[in-house]
């Protein structure tokens, strides 16, 4: 199964829905969508606009690629639970988002070699990211450092308080 | 921020957020306060003011904690101002260019980290790991 995720974000994503709908005839594979606050609705996948954080989870633990926009949440979901990524940054200039910050994800997430980035968001340029996404390694993490470091800080602080 | 969370583990939280569909979610998991999503409108960042300082002196926190978006602005500098300790994570969607709240906070607050290296600078922003 292929989860399409545009996130809980406000603003359309009609780009990357309408995609995966199309993907959604030209494949076997069951491709479920979760277009959030998109105007045009899917007509062929099973879609939501939004699913509760379980079945969320659900989902992308059953899905054995996620395609997503390149949002911080939906992102870490996906790497946490080791799927393959494949990356759809929201742009501006489409009404998409407020700014174009998610590209720097995108490209930081391509260059590190986590996710692949979706050079044309059509149905073939998602199915053709889908097959590099096959080859992606998701390695595994051990507790981030940044926790620790936040914790260590917090400790301090404390003692300063207090 | 959910991430993050485990690292405030046996200490007592609050949050003030963004109303959205995650707000059960959220209400769930500490007492919350929430407010309309600020974005660029000026006008809800001035309003915004009030509202977080009512809430500073309600709750009266040690530390106020944020990770973004605008909603740090005005808690942040008022929680310095009414003499608490601030901290600040940029988002891991942020790998180039701090945000516009990051860029704002960055003077006054305590402690901020950056979770790509490429935007770490000298003593005011470390990079110390990300979240993944």
């Amino acid at each position: 199964m292929i989860l399409v995720t545009v996130g809980t974000h406000t603003q359309q994503f009609d780009r990357l829905v309408s995609a995966a709908d199309e993907l959604a005839v030209l494949i076997k594979e069951q491709v479920i969508i979760q277009c959030g606050c998109t105007k045009a609705l899917p007509v062929h996948a099973k879609f939501e606009r939004f699913y509760s954080p379980a079945e969320m989870q659900d989902l992308v633990k059953q899905a054995r690629v996620v395609i997503a926009h390149a949002g911080a949440g939906t992102a870490l979901n996906s790497l946490k639970l080791k799927k393959p990524l494949v990356i759809v940054p929201r742009e501006k200039r489409f009404g998409e988002s407020v700014d174009d910050h998610q590209t720097q994800l995108a490209v930081g997430l391509a260059t590190q070699g986590k996710a692949i980035l979706v050079e044309s968001v059509s149905a073939e340029g998602l199915l053709t990211a889908v097959k590099k996404a096959d080859d992606i390694e998701v390695s595994s993490t051990s507790q981030p450092q940044l926790i620790q470091s936040l914790r260590k800080t917090l400790r301090l602080m404390e003692r300063q308080i207090n | 921020m959910q991430q993050i969370l485990e690292a405030f583990d046996g200490h007592e939280l609050f949050f003030a957020t963004y109303y959205s569909v995650r707000e059960a979610e959220v209400r769930s998991l500490a007492p919350a306060y929430f407010t309309k999503n600020i974005g660029y409108n000026l006008w809800r960042m001035i309003k915004a003011f009030p509202w977080a300082f009512q809430i500073l002196r309600k709750e009266n926190p040690d530390l106020v904690f944020s990770m973004g978006a605008e909603i740090a602005v005005p808690f942040i500098y008022l929680a310095k101002l009414m003499g608490k300790k601030t901290m600040y994570i940029e988002s891991w969607c942020r790998v180039e260019n701090l945000s516009l709240a990051g860029k704002l906070v960055a003077p006054v607050v305590d402690e901020m980290w950056v979770q790509w290296p490429q935007l770490a600078e000298g003593k005011r922003t470390r990079f110390e790991g990300a979240i993944l």
